[in-house]
């Protein structure tokens, strides 16, 4: 009955939890390759949901080296925004791109990071390519879909 | 009735395991609070209480480790004992205690998310996503998908499953009394039985595993105490096909009870024989159900198993990466693996077992514990050790559970050493 309690506390508090889920992937025994990734995924996934930017930015780092998908990359676009590391964010949506070329996401994280940064013909280049990409009408829906999740990836309303 | 010598026998055989359970209690405490200091995550599922803050851990654990002692103990027995009473006599106590178990659950959800289906349960059927809902039973469906849906403008998602859990928590502490009241004698040990069930790890899978985790739970519990009376009716075995019959449409795990629900077809066939009146006939109806939800369940079963489980658990697109499942720290994954597997798969035992002691034309011993008794270990805190008790079948006009030191007119306490166990044994 006490472990079964000391366990349903853990879990209940989250950040007791999350120190645990942290434990198992960064301490010993060294876990498998895919089991690492999954639970960095899962530590990235969560950080975001909950606006934990500081976490998510670390967890992305982590999760990015197992797995390195444009989906990832561009969760750690948006948590570097959020913690004003555009340079990153750049980066990580310039990796993004090279990967899915057609991500709508990306190319706007990509125009608001050089928005951030001052770069105005970064950020002209990509919304240039965002307008550009087909179909137009989902590309557009996407890229506000996006923004309306994640406001600061763009610092006011883009023109595409 | 045993004799002198089978009874000093069974006692001194009795003591050995004792101690070898007292000792291997008193290891796992000592263990749970030496990991607390332990920085590496090898023996992870004992070192919660490392991630607890030390005060709220080692408060509970020295309550843990307070029951070990005769002094803390012997109330405690005495505390067991009444509520052991109280579960058997009063629905008022059996309600309560499972209140509090829905209680827990309710209260203490969980907001880690590592483990299930954490974005669906905060979220319900709005979120849609490849592979929610790969695995499912239409039921499931339904309950976890539709039916959140509908009712968000009435209650959000995330107080859909909890409450939902909770249910089931409820259930399964039902379940677990009622197993625990099957057996007679002792109140002690229903109270035991009712608390180990509940408590003893089946709550946690009630907030944060698979969504479908609790009410299978619930329905294996249910399923569970109702053929867990010695004298098995049609009665009861028709509401255990009725439970087995849920699960099985609810969720394809439910196809595991079938090992349980045959065996006590046939034990209650031979037992009861078949009756002719329309009573009868319903229980024999609704105790055949789980062939009916087989036959309804098996073409979505049979899709899933194909397209999910093989491509999942037996090739094609394994968890685990290629070349990982023989490294060194993927071994003992694999050996706990098999373990849950052999774990599952006890139910079948029965019919193994009885399968082979046909075969050898003699009953197997484990048939005979099933069929007339079965062992039972219960922790009493009273005297910091266990105590082993043999639930035997007795002669009616008597108790049914006698303690396996009982000689012919003695009722001594079981395994006791000397004067001292009477003395201390909660009256």
């Amino acid at each position: 009955m006490i472990p079964t309690l000391q366990l349903l506390l853990v879990y209940h508090s989250s950040g007791d939890g999350i120190e645990r889920v942290v434990a198992y992937a960064s301490g010993l025994p060294r876990r498998t390759h895919s089991e690492l990734g999954q639970t960095w995924d899962f530590l990235s996934l969560r950080a975001i949901t909950v606006r934990d930017w500081p976490s998510a930015a670390s967890a992305t780092e982590q999760a990015i080296r197992y797995e390195p998908s444009p989906r990832l990359l561009i969760m750690r676009g948006v948590a570097n925004i959020n913690v004003r590391d555009y340079a990153k964010a750049r980066d990580s949506y310039l990796q993004a791109i090279q990967k899915s070329p057609r991500s709508s996401e990306a190319w706007l994280g990509l125009a608001g990071a050089g928005a951030y940064l001052g770069d105005s013909a970064l950020r002209d280049t990509a919304l240039a390519r965002l307008s550009r990409l087909r179909p137009p009408e989902t590309a557009r829906r996407l890229a506000q879909r996006f923004q309306t999740e994640f406001p600061e990836v763009y610092p006011g309303t883009p023109s595409f | 009735m045993p004799s002198a010598a089978a009874s000093t026998s069974n006692l001194q055989q009795g003591s050995e395991r004792n101690r070898a359970l007292i000792l291997t209690a008193l290891g796992l405490l000592l263990l749970r609070g030496l990991l607390c200091f332990d920085r590496t995550m090898w023996l992870w599922g004992l070192n919660t209480q490392r991630f607890l803050p030390p005060a709220l851990g080692w408060a509970l654990w020295s309550i843990w480790a307070a029951a070990c002692h005769a002094r803390i103990g012997a109330p405690l027995s005495e505390w067991l004992a009444k509520l052991g009473a109280a579960l058997r006599e009063r629905a008022v106590a059996r309600v309560g205690f499972s209140l509090v178990a829905a209680l827990l659950v309710f209260v203490l959800e969980d907001r880690t998310w590592f483990i299930g289906d954490f974005l669906i349960r905060r979220q319900g059927g709005s979120i849609t996503f490849s592979g929610s809902f790969l695995q499912a039973m239409p039921l499931e469906k339904f309950l976890f998908s539709r039916v959140p849906l509908q009712l968000s403008n009435f209650v959000p998602a995330a107080m859909f499953y909890r409450l939902i859990d909770a249910a089931s928590a409820f259930a399964l502490a039902l379940a677990a009394i009622r197993i625990g009241r099957s057996i007679e004698g002792n109140t002690v040990f229903t109270a035991l039985t009712a608390i180990t069930i509940t408590f003893g790890g089946h709550l946690l899978v009630a907030t944060g595993l698979g969504k479908p985790a609790a009410i299978s739970c619930a329905f294996v519990a249910a399923a569970a105490s109702f053929v867990a009376p010695r004298r098995m009716s049609w009665s009861s075995l028709a509401k255990c096909g009725v439970a087995v019959a849920l699960a099985i449409v609810f969720h394809r795990s439910g196809w595991l009870l079938l090992p349980c629900w045959i065996v006590a077809l046939i034990q209650t066939a031979r037992a009861q024989g078949l009756t002719r009146d329309a009573r009868g006939v319903r229980h024999l109806a609704a105790a055949l159900l789980p062939l009916a939800a087989m036959i309804a369940a098996a073409r979505e079963t049979w899709s899933i198993l194909v397209e999910y489980d093989f491509q999942h658990h037996l090739g094609g697109q394994p968890t685990i990466g290629p070349g990982e499942w023989w490294t060194l720290s993927a071994l003992p994954l694999r050996a706990t693996d098999l373990l849950n597997l052999a774990l599952l798969l006890l139910p079948s035992l029965p019919l193994l077992e009885k399968k082979t002691g046909r075969r050898r034309g003699r009953g197997g011993c484990l048939r005979s514990r099933l069929r007339g008794s079965s062992r039972c270990w219960s922790f009493v805190p009273g005297r910091a050790s266990f105590e082993t008790w043999t639930c035997s079948r007795p002669p009616e006009s008597r108790s049914r559970l006698s303690p396996v030191s009982r000689s012919a007119g003695q009722h001594r306490r079981p395994n006791s050493s000397g004067g001292r166990a009477s003395s201390r044994w909660p009256r």
